[in-house]
């Protein structure tokens, strides 16, 4: 329908959302395996529903670590230019934002301990009411695109 | 200059406020207590009870002596300087340029001694943004706002458009049209039907008596009678309340200045910056929709939240022929167009179907369950009408693109119009799911800054090639 936006995520991303993916699922696990003890010990209900949560957690772990990863980075693009920011994302349903410069009430960066450790960080923009963010960009990047917006969203001055 | 000193409010502040703060607190716990007295059939009131009301009564009006004693305002070079506090003293300083708009109000006690309620509404959402001068002298008043205008004007960055000063007010037959067809009766409705509920116990016997030697012999055709009679009677309280209220409203604009003013015994006005209204839409309720009578709602930005309701109408009942006149005169920075575009016929069946899901799943589930049965079977008589109105809300969704406005009609129960001009929408997203992808279909969003929360509107099924038209006209590198 539309030409698609030009820039790409940092590849590095798969690795950060692999991991949180991994911590996830490592997180259920314990839970599960709390529970089981629990059972074990005073409840006894039979052992057939750990099972299930365990094949459960299994599937969830390699789509959030493996699947919707890769996907997610295949789908994610931007594009930014003086006048306006463009970011396609989704994987089944394909959202689309345009967000005008001069709108932009202000943009900052955040990362957290996983994104840190691979040198990535999520930046996101702020318009009076919505927010968009993009994802996982190179943290060098991220900040010299945030330096970029907010001195962009100044220059180009119509009033709100 | 007496106004560059101190002033205390009107002293009849203190028994205006004490008695509102009286009736609103203590006058439902009396009426509470009374009915469960009578329930329980010991009803008697001494001279203790009287004494106890009476003694917080005084407990009220002490407090607000209090409250009135502390409270000083002054106005300096423009700057709204307030004193007040009993144990915390507080200081506030409200410089012009953040007063979003001043209002008055008068009651219909303090309007016996003329005076007025004056409210400076400034910028942020918090319960902070608004402040209250009670009881205040008309012509004190009058001046206070001259002086406190006068001054944000001129410190106002934009032109003041050359605009007619043109005014709307409600004729006395469209004001008896506007109640009569509110529909704000299905809300008393319930309400009356919950306290009848809860009041039955001291209707009279006789009353019972009678109404059940129709009951044993023709039952449900009394019953819907009574729910009629109900109906009818909620219809016509509420319709009283809606003219009384919204009685000579009328509205009035002036340069960046927007004045409305209504009530029929309460009267009330407000006035707003008319940059700071963002979007307009123009409902049509349900029993309004046949004659297309619209009410207009304002998206209105950094508003206070606080007390701000009926400010949410801009006009309460305006007619189809004078629409267009109204948005020329009233809200010049805004666009009319009566005819819209139709959505692709290959989305009717999208909306049919999210229409009636909800009911055909529910009828499904009553129809199986033996339980329901054989009563269940009867919620299968929903769906046809459901059908209908998804129909009908396929029908009435449009949209259209005209110089820098953007029209989009919808239907929930009411069918709404909303107009939004190019310079106000905060962004704009398109999203295709894959059921429409298939089709060639998208849903667009655009956002409007509003307070206290964004409002986002919401144009589902379009045609792809019409989301990219919207696309490109939006796009600023694009276009």
């Amino acid at each position: 329908m539309l030409e698609q936006p030009q820039e790409n995520l940092d590849p590095r991303a798969f690795y950060a959302w692999f991991w949180r993916g991994i911590f996830i699922g490592a997180f259920l696990l314990v839970l599960i395996t709390g529970f089981s003890i629990i059972n074990r010990l005073w409840l006894g209900w039979g052992e057939w529903w750990i099972w299930i949560l365990l094949v459960f957690t299994i599937i969830l772990t390699l789509l959030e670590a493996i699947i919707i990863p890769k996907l997610r980075l295949k789908f994610w693009r931007y594009e930014l230019n003086e006048e306006e920011i463009d970011i396609q994302h989704g994987i089944l349903i394909i959202k689309r934002s345009l967000i005008p410069m001069i709108r932009v009430q202000h943009v900052d960066t955040e990362h957290g301990p996983i994104l840190r450790r691979f040198g990535l960080a999520t930046l996101r923009i702020y318009t009076a009411g919505t927010t968009h963010r993009i994802p996982a960009l190179d943290a060098q990047n991220a900040h010299a695109l945030r330096r970029q917006i907010a001195y962009l969203a100044q220059v180009s001055d119509e009033d709100v | 200059m007496k106004m560059s000193e101190f002033q205390r409010q009107h002293p009849l502040m203190i028994p205006y406020k004490a008695g509102k703060q009286f009736f609103g607190i203590i006058l439902p716990i009396i009426l509470i207590s009374l009915l469960t007295g009578l329930r329980e059939g010991e009803f008697s009131i001494g001279w203790t009870h009287l004494l106890g009301v009476l003694g917080v009564f005084c407990l009220f009006l002490f407090y607000n002596f209090l409250e009135w004693f502390f409270f000083y305002y002054q106005v300096v070079d423009g700057i709204l300087h307030i004193r007040s506090g009993i144990l915390i003293k507080n200081e506030r300083y409200i410089r012009p340029e953040r007063i979003q708009a001043i209002n008055t109000r008068a009651g219909i006690f303090l309007r016996i001694f003329n005076l007025l309620t004056l409210t400076v509404e400034t910028a942020g959402g918090s319960g902070e943004a608004e402040l209250n001068i009670t009881a205040l002298r008309a012509e004190e008043a009058e001046r206070l706002e001259k002086k406190l205008a006068i001054n944000s004007e001129n410190m106002s960055p934009t032109e003041p458009q050359t605009c007619t000063g043109n005014a709307f007010s409600l004729s006395p037959r469209d004001i008896i049209i506007s109640g009569l067809t509110s529909g704000n009766f299905l809300i008393l409705f319930s309400i009356l039907g919950v306290i009848l509920s809860q009041a039955y116990p001291i209707i009279p016997d006789w009353f019972w008596d009678f109404v059940f030697l129709f009951v044993s012999e023709r039952g449900p055709v009394i019953v819907g009678f009574l729910i009629l009679i109900l109906l009818l009677l909620s219809w016509i309280i509420s319709s009283i309340k809606e003219i009384v209220q919204l009685g000579k409203f009328s509205v009035y604009r002036s340069g960046d200045e927007i004045k409305i003013a209504w009530g029929l015994i309460e009267k009330k006005s407000m006035s707003l910056e008319a940059h700071r209204v963002q979007a307009i839409s123009l409902e049509e309720g349900i029993l309004r929709l046949p004659w297309r009578l619209r009410e207009v709602k304002p998206e209105i930005v950094g508003r206070a939240t606080e007390g701000g309701e009926e400010a949410s109408v801009l006009y309460p009942l305006l007619r189809p022929e004078d629409t267009p006149e109204f948005i020329q005169s009233i809200l010049p920075e805004f666009s009319w167009r009566e005819k819209l575009k139709p959505l692709p016929q290959r989305a009717r069946i999208r909306y049919i179907f999210r229409t009636t899901i909800l009911f055909f799943l529910l009828s499904l589930i009553f129809s199986l369950i033996p339980f329901f049965q054989p009563y269940g079977l009867l919620t299968l008589i929903l769906i046809p009408p459901a059908l209908y109105y998804g129909n009908i809300r396929f029908k009435e969704t449009g949209w259209a693109i005209e110089d820098n406005y953007i029209f989009i009609q919808n239907r929930l129960l009411a069918r709404q119009i909303s107009i939004i001009p190019y310079s106000n929408i905060q962004d704009l997203r398109l999203t295709i799911n894959p059921l429409q992808r298939r089709k060639r279909l998208a849903t667009l969003q655009v956002g409007v800054a509003s307070s206290p929360n964004a409002r986002i509107f919401k144009l589902k099924d379009i045609d792809q090639e019409t989301a990219r038209q919207f696309w490109y006209w939006f796009s600023r590198s694009r276009s």
